[in-house]
C-alpha cells in the first residue's frame, strides 16, 4: 500500500472516530435519533476504510459504478471530493471532481442550499459534526464568498481568498489531481480513465503541463505546476497568513467559519474607501 | 455614482412606461439606441425604459428576435469554459498572447464571487472600483484578471450598469477591456457583423473605464484601446485571444453616449396624457392597441429606416406606417436622398409617368419623368413578356 | 441606387406588385442544375443540419446529420451529399473541345455544372463547409473520406469563383431575381427569397402584407429561433437515445423525428427555390452570356484539372495575389455592366439618364467625309443623331455603338439643342475602315460609353516590392478540427 493510501484510511477512520463520539455524546443526553445518524455515517466511512485497506487502495464509490448498499449521502461525498482537493473549490469544480472521481453525481446548484443547512446545523445546539462544509472567506473583509467552499477543519489562512490565491490553489489542486491519477492508474484503471480528462483540462493551462504528442504524465504535470509554484506560492502564503492574522482580529468564532455579514461591508461605505 | 432624476420625473417616466415591460440599459440596448438616435419614439422608449421587443406582442406586429437555443447554449458552454476554474484559460491566453509574466496572477472571478446576490451588481460595481484605483496606485497586490467588472455610468440621467467580462492589466501595463463571445475565429477572420458588434460593445467598457480612471486621478490612457476579444478557434470551442484597435469606436461611442437626450428633458417634452398602458396590454383588442401607439407615434414623431427592421421592436408597426403613407423611407435611406422634395412613392411613380411637378418637386421631378419615359419606349417596343407574367406599365 | 431604381420601386409600391427591370437574363441557366438547399444549427456555422439536393424538383435527396455538432455524424451527412456531389459536378469535365488562346490550342469542358442556392449567405456556408473539408488529414488515425476532401475541394471553388461579376457557375436566386426584378422593398427585405417573390407572384392583395407573410419564414441556412427552439429536445432525445453512439445501423431509425422537423423547412425552401428559378428560364438569354459562359468553363476546368493534381491553395492570399485578383474583378466588373447595357435596353436606361449615353434617330450620314491626319486626308464619317433628350456630353468624348461595343469608337464633335429640349449630336467614327458597321438613316441607335474591346493586360512584377512582403512565408492552411469533440 502506498503511503497515500495509509493516509486515506486513516483519515477515514479518524473521521469516523469523531463521528461515533459525537454519537455517544448525543446518546448520552437522550438523543437517540441523532445519535443513530451520526453513528451510521460513522459506519460508512469505515467500511470504506476497510475495503480502502483490504484492496490495497482501490476504493469503493457511490453512485453508479459499484453501488454498495447504501451509497454515501451527497454531503459525504462533497466532503470527500473537497478532502482529496485540499484547497477552496467552486460548485462546479466539485461536481466535476465527484463524477470524475467517485462516478457520483452532485449538482452544483444545490449547494447554496447544502451551505444553509450547515449553517443552522452548526447554530443548532443539538447536532454536532465533525466538519461542515463553509463558504471561503474574501481576503479584504472577510465575507463569504459564494464562488468557493472549504472546509471547517481547514486552518483559516487556507480558507481565506487573497490576490494570487485563485491561481495557487488551482495549481495545489491540479497537483493532487495528478497525484490522485498517478495512484488510480495502479489500482483502480478505470475510474483512473474518468479522472484523466479532468486532469487535463486542469493542466492545460499549466505552461509545460502537458505535452501535446506524449500521453498525459502526471509526474510532469507536477513538476510543471510546482515550478509556478515556486513563484507565485511564497507570495501568496505571506499573504494569506498576514489576513489571517488580521481576521482572528476582528473576527468571532462563527464568522471566522461563515465570514463576516456583507450588511457590514455595506454600512461601511463602499468598498471604494479603503 | 448616483446622480439625481428628480422624482417627479421619475413619476413622470414610471406613467409612461405604465405596465409596459421594462428594460434597463444594457450594452445591447444601447448600441440599438444608436442606430435609432433621431427617433423620437426610440428615444422616448429608452428614457422611460419601455422593452419595445415586447410591447407588441399579440399584435399581428410582434417581433421574433428569439435567439436559437443552440447559439444560446453555445454561448454559455464557451463562456463557462473560459471562466472555468476562475478564468485559467483566459489566464493562459494572456499569458500566451500578450506576454504577462508567470507573477502576474492575480486573479479575481467577481461574478462567481457574488453571483445572483441581491446587489450583486452594485457590490461589483465598487469592488471594480477598488481594484482600479488599487491598480492606479500601483500596489504590487493589485488584480491582473478581473472576471465580470461592472462599470457604472449615467446615460441621458438614467443610472446604469454595464458588465464586462474581463478587465485585464499587467502589472505596470495598459488597463484592457475584454470579451468573450462564441463566435469563431478562422483564418484569423470572423463574421464581419458580430465581430462588428462585439467591438462597439467593448469600446463602451473602454469609454467608461476611462471615465473612471478619470475621477479616480488618474490618467484615462491607461485604458488601452487595444480591445480584447476571446473567441473559439476554427471548428470547436477551443479559446483564442484576438486583439483590436477601437480607438475610432470609442471616439463614437463617446459622441453617442453624448448625444443621448436627457431623460428629464424627454419627460417633459412629451403631452402630458401619453402613456404606453393601452398599448402594452395584452388584453385590449389588438387594433385598438395599434391605435393608441400611433397616436403617440403622431404626436411625437418616429423616424423609421428598413436597419430598424433589425435592431428594433416597434419596425413592423412603422414599416407599416411608412408604407401607409407611401413614404420613400419605405424603400430605405438611398432612394430617400435619391427623392428630395418628394412626399411620397405616389407623387414619384405619378412624376414617372409625367404628370406635372409642384414647385417644390421641380429638381427632380424632369429626371423621373424621362426615366419612366425611357422605361415605357423600352418596353412598349419589345415582346416584353415572358409566358406567365405581363408587362406593368 | 439609382434614379431607374427609385423609379420603378415608386412604380411597383403603386402596382402592388414587382416589375420587371431587364428584357432579357443576363444568366445561362441550364435545364438540370445542382440545387442545394442547405440548413445550419443556430450559431454553429460549421455545421452543415440538413440539406436537399437534386437536378430537378422531383428529384429531391435529403439528408440530416442529426447532431452536426458531432463529428462523425456531422461528416457521415456531408459524405452523403459528396458521393451525390462530385459525381454530378465532375462529370462535364470528360467531354472537351479545343480552342485557341494567344496563339496556343488549349482544352475546356464542353459544359459546365452549375450549383443554384436560395441565397448569398448559403454561398457564404458552402465556403465555410469547404473551408472545413478541403485540409482534411487523409491518413492517420482520423483520416477523412477523400471524397470529402475532393468536396470540400470544388466548394472552396465554387465560394471563390462565385464573386467573379457575371460568373454562372453558382446562381443565388435572391441575386438573380433581385437584379431582374424592382419591388417597393429595401435592400434588407429583398435578401429574403420568400418576400422577393411574394412581390412576384401574382396575387389578389398587395404584395406588401403577402411579403410581410412570407418573410416570417426562415429561408436558410441559418435557423429561426423558433425552429430551433422546436428542434432542440428532438435533438437532445436524440443524443440520450444513441447514448454517444454513431453507427448508422444505431442512428438511422432515431433520426426520423429530426428529418421530419427539417423536411417542412427545407422543403418549403425547395419548392420556392425551383419556382424563381423556373421563371427565370422563361426570360430570353442576352447574346453576351454565351462569351461570359465559356470564361466559366475555362474556370471550371482549369479547377477540375488543378483539383484532381491535388493542388493545395493558401486561405489568405499574399499580395500579389490580392492585387492581381482586384484587377481582374474590376475588369470583370467593367465588362460585365458594359455587355449587359449592349444587350439589353432597360439596362442601358440608367447611362442615357447620367449622361454616359445617348439615343436617337439618324437624320444624316456622310460616308465620305474626309479630314487631315498627320499629312494624309483620311475618311472619318460622319452620324448625326436626333435626340429627345438634352446632351451634356463634351466634345471630343469617345463613345461606342451599342450594337458594335467591341468596335472602333465614335468621338462627339458637335452637340446642338433644338427646340423641344432635345437634342442633335454629330459624332465622327475613328477610323476609316470600310468593314466597320454604320448606322442608316432613319434607324433608332444608341451610343454609349460602353466597349468590350480587348482588355488590356498588364504585369505585375514575380515578386511583391519590400513593404508588400509578409514578414514569414503564409503558412500553410490547417485542419480546421482540433481536440475538442462535443457529445
Amino acid at each position: 500500500m502506498v503511503k497515500s493510501d495509509i493516509t486515506n484510511v486513516a483519515q477515514l477512520l479518524a473521521e469516523a472516530l469523531e463521528f461515533s463520539k459525537r454519537a455517544a455524546k448525543e446518546a448520552s443526553q437522550g438523543r437517540l435519533t441523532e445519535a443513530l445518524e451520526l453513528e451510521n455515517q460513522a459506519d460508512l466511512l469505515r467500511k470504506r476504510a476497510r475495503r480502502t485497506a483490504k484492496r490495497g487502495g482501490g476504493e469503493q464509490v457511490a453512485g453508479r459504478e459499484g453501488a454498495t448498499e447504501k451509497t454515501l449521502s451527497i454531503r459525504a461525498v462533497i466532503i470527500s471530493a473537497l478532502g482529496e482537493i485540499g484547497v477552496p473549490v467552486s460548485p462546479r469544480g466539485i461536481s466535476e471532481y465527484a463524477w470524475a472521481r467517485f462516478g457520483a453525481e452532485v449538482d452544483h446548484r444545490m449547494l447554496p442550499s447544502l451551505r444553509r443547512d450547515e449553517w443552522r446545523a452548526w447554530s443548532s445546539p443539538r447536532a454536532a459534526r465533525a466538519v461542515y462544509v463553509v463558504p471561503a472567506l474574501d481576503g479584504n473583509r472577510f465575507f463569504a464568498v459564494r464562488g468557493k467552499v472549504t472546509l471547517s477543519d481547514w486552518p483559516l489562512d487556507r480558507r481565506i481568498i487573497g490576490p494570487w490565491s485563485e491561481r495557487t490553489d488551482h495549481l495545489n489542486a491540479t497537483i493532487q489531481l495528478a497525484r490522485q491519477l498517478e495512484w488510480l492508474r495502479r489500482v483502480e484503471p478505470s475510474v483512473a480513465d474518468r479522472l484523466r480528462n479532468l486532469v487535463v483540462r486542469y493542466a492545460a493551462t499549466v505552461p509545460g503541463a502537458l505535452d501535446s504528442a506524449a500521453e498525459l504524465d502526471p509526474r510532469r504535470v507536477e513538476e510543471a505546476a510546482r515550478a509556478e509554484l515556486s513563484v507565485i506560492g511564497p507570495k501568496d502564503d505571506e499573504w494569506r497568513t498576514e489576513a489571517a492574522k488580521r481576521a482572528r482580529g476582528f473576527l468571532n468564532d462563527e464568522q471566522t467559519f461563515w465570514g463576516a455579514p456583507l450588511l457590514y461591508v455595506i454600512e461601511k461605505g463602499n468598498a471604494a474607501g479603503a | 455614482m448616483k446622480v439625481n432624476i428628480s422624482p417627479d420625473v421619475e413619476k413622470r417616466l414610471a406613467e409612461i412606461r405604465a405596465d409596459a415591460a421594462p428594460r434597463s440599459p444594457t450594452v445591447r440596448v444601447l448600441a440599438a439606441y444608436a442606430n435609432h438616435a433621431d427617433c423620437n419614439l426610440a428615444a422616448l422608449g429608452f428614457a422611460a425604459r419601455v422593452d419595445f421587443d415586447k410591447l407588441l406582442e399579440g399584435t399581428p406586429y410582434q417581433v421574433q428576435f428569439g435567439q436559437s437555443p443552440f447559439a444560446f447554449s453555445r454561448g454559455i458552454a464557451f463562456e463557462r469554459m473560459v471562466s472555468a476554474r476562475d478564468y485559467a484559460e483566459t489566464l493562459n491566453l494572456l499569458r500566451t498572447t500578450m506576454g504577462f509574466k508567470i507573477e502576474d496572477a492575480r486573479t479575481q472571478d467577481l461574478r462567481a464571487k457574488y453571483q445572483s446576490q441581491r446587489l450583486s451588481m452594485g457590490l461589483r460595481a465598487n469592488e471594480t472600483r477598488e481594484i482600479i484605483r488599487q491598480i492606479l496606485l500601483g500596489r504590487p497586490t493589485s488584480y491582473n484578471l478581473v472576471g465580470g467588472a461592472v462599470l457604472e455610468a449615467n446615460i441621458g440621467g438614467i443610472s446604469a450598469r454595464f458588465e464586462a467580462d474581463a478587465l485585464a492589466a499587467r502589472f505596470g501595463g495598459p488597463i484592457h477591456a475584454g470579451e468573450v463571445k462564441s463566435f469563431p475565429v478562422v483564418d484569423g477572420r470572423a463574421d464581419p457583423d458580430k465581430l462588428s458588434a462585439a467591438l462597439d460593445q467593448v469600446s463602451i467598457y473602454i469609454l467608461l473605464m476611462r471615465r473612471l480612471v478619470d475621477e479616480l486621478g488618474g490618467d484615462p490612457d491607461l485604458v488601452s484601446r487595444i480591445a480584447l476579444l476571446i473567441t473559439p478557434t476554427n471548428v470547436g470551442l477551443k479559446p483564442t485571444m484576438s486583439q483590436k484597435d477601437v480607438g475610432t469606436r470609442v471616439a463614437r461611442s463617446e459622441r453617442l453616449l453624448a448625444s443621448v437626450p436627457d431623460v428629464t428633458d424627454i419627460a417633459r417634452s412629451v403631452p402630458s396624457s401619453l402613456t404606453f398602458n393601452v398599448v402594452a396590454d395584452q388584453r385590449a383588442d389588438p387594433g385598438r392597441r395599434a391605435d393608441e401607439l400611433h397616436k403617440i407615434a403622431d404626436s411625437i414623431g418616429t423616424s423609421y429606416t428598413p436597419t430598424c427592421l433589425s435592431t428594433c421592436g416597434n419596425a413592423f408597426f412603422c414599416r407599416e406606417r411608412a408604407f401607409r403613407s407611401g413614404s420613400p423611407c419605405l424603400t430605405g435611406p438611398q432612394s430617400s436622398r435619391l427623392l428630395p422634395g418628394i412626399s411620397s412613392l405616389n407623387r414619384a411613380a405619378a412624376l414617372s409617368g409625367g404628370a406635372p411637378p409642384a414647385l417644390n418637386e421641380a429638381p427632380v421631378a424632369p429626371l423621373l419623368a424621362r426615366a419612366g419615359r425611357l422605361y415605357d419606349a423600352a418596353t412598349k417596343n419589345s415582346r416584353f413578356k415572358s409566358s406567365s407574367q405581363k408587362v406593368a406599365v | 441606387m439609382k434614379q431607374l431604381d427609385v423609379t420603378l420601386a415608386a412604380r411597383s409600391f403603386v402596382e402592388g406588385r414587382a416589375i420587371r427591370t431587364t428584357l432579357f437574363r443576363h444568366r445561362r441557366l441550364g435545364d438540370e442544375p445542382l440545387m442545394l438547399v442547405l440548413w445550419q444549427l443556430g450559431a454553429e456555422p460549421f455545421s452543415l443540419a440538413a440539406a436537399s439536393f437534386g437536378r430537378s424538383p422531383r428529384d429531391q435527396n435529403f439528408v440530416v446529420a442529426g447532431d452536426p455538432r458531432n463529428r462523425d455524424l456531422a461528416f457521415a451527412a456531408l459524405l452523403k451529399m459528396a458521393t451525390w456531389f462530385n459525381g454530378h459536378f465532375e462529370a462535364p469535365s470528360a467531354d472537351r473541345e479545343e480552342f485557341e488562346h494567344w496563339g496556343q490550342i488549349l482544352t475546356r469542358s464542353r459544359s459546365a455544372p452549375q450549383i443554384v442556392v436560395a441565397n448569398g449567405s448559403t454561398i457564404e456556408m458552402l465556403g465555410r463547409l469547404g473551408r472545413r473539408l478541403a485540409y482534411l488529414r487523409t491518413d492517420g488515425p482520423k483520416a477523412a473520406p477523400l471524397e470529402l476532401v475532393r468536396f470540400g475541394r470544388h466548394l472552396l471553388f465554387l465560394s471563390s469563383h462565385a464573386r467573379m461579376p457575371g460568373q454562372q457557375i453558382v446562381i443565388a436566386l435572391t441575386e438573380l431575381v433581385g437584379s431582374n426584378w424592382a419591388t417597393g422593398q429595401s435592400p434588407e427585405e429583398r435578401l429574403s427569397l420568400a418576400a422577393l417573390n411574394a412581390y412576384i407572384s401574382p396575387s389578389k392583395s398587395h404584395a406588401f402584407y403577402e411579403a410581410m407573410k412570407s418573410e416570417r419564414y426562415a429561408i436558410g441556412p441559418v435557423p429561426s429561433g423558433e425552429d430551433d427552439e422546436n428542434l432542440e429536445p428532438l435533438v437532445e432525445a436524440f443524443n440520450q437515445r444513441r447514448s454517444g453512439d454513431v453507427s448508422a445501423k444505431v442512428v438511422a431509425p432515431l433520426l426520423k423525428p429530426i428529418e421530419d422537423h427539417y423536411r417542412r423547412l427545407v422543403g418549403r425552401t425547395w419548392r420556392l427555390a425551383w419556382d424563381c428559378y423556373e421563371r427565370e428560364t422563361k426570360w430570353p438569354e442576352a447574346p453576351s452570356v454565351g462569351r461570359r459562359w465559356d470564361l466559366d468553363r475555362e474556370a471550371y476546368t482549369q479547377h477540375i484539372d488543378w483539383t484532381m493534381g491535388i493542388g493545395r491553395r493558401r486561405t489568405r492570399q499574399t499580395p500579389r495575389q490580392a492585387a492581381i485578383l482586384l484587377r481582374r474583378l474590376e475588369e470583370a466588373k467593367a465588362t460585365l455592366e458594359a455587355e449587359e447595357a449592349c444587350d439589353d435596353a432597360l439596362r442601358m436606361i440608367p447611362y442615357l439618364l447620367d449622361g454616359k449615353a445617348i439615343q436617337g434617330r439618324v437624320i444624316q450620314l456622310d460616308l465620305n467625309n474626309r479630314e487631315l491626319a498627320n499629312t494624309r486626308m483620311v475618311r472619318r464619317p460622319l452620324v448625326v443623331i436626333s435626340s429627345p433628350d438634352p446632351c451634356l456630353m463634351p466634345c471630343g468624348k469617345e463613345l461606342w455603338w451599342s450594337v458594335n461595343p467591341d468596335g472602333k469608337s465614335y468621338e462627339v464633335t458637335q452637340v446642338r439643342a433644338d427646340e423641344d429640349g432635345g437634342s442633335i449630336v454629330t459624332l465622327k467614327l475613328t477610323t476609316s475602315s470600310k468593314s466597320t458597321p454604320m448606322p442608316r438613316v432613319g434607324q433608332e441607335v444608341c451610343f454609349s460609353i460602353h466597349t468590350t474591346g480587348t482588355v488590356r493586360f498588364f504585369k505585375l512584377p514575380p515578386t511583391e516590392p519590400w513593404t508588400h512582403r509578409p514578414e514569414a512565408p503564409v503558412a500553410e492552411p490547417v485542419a480546421l478540427e482540433d481536440s475538442e469533440i462535443r457529445s
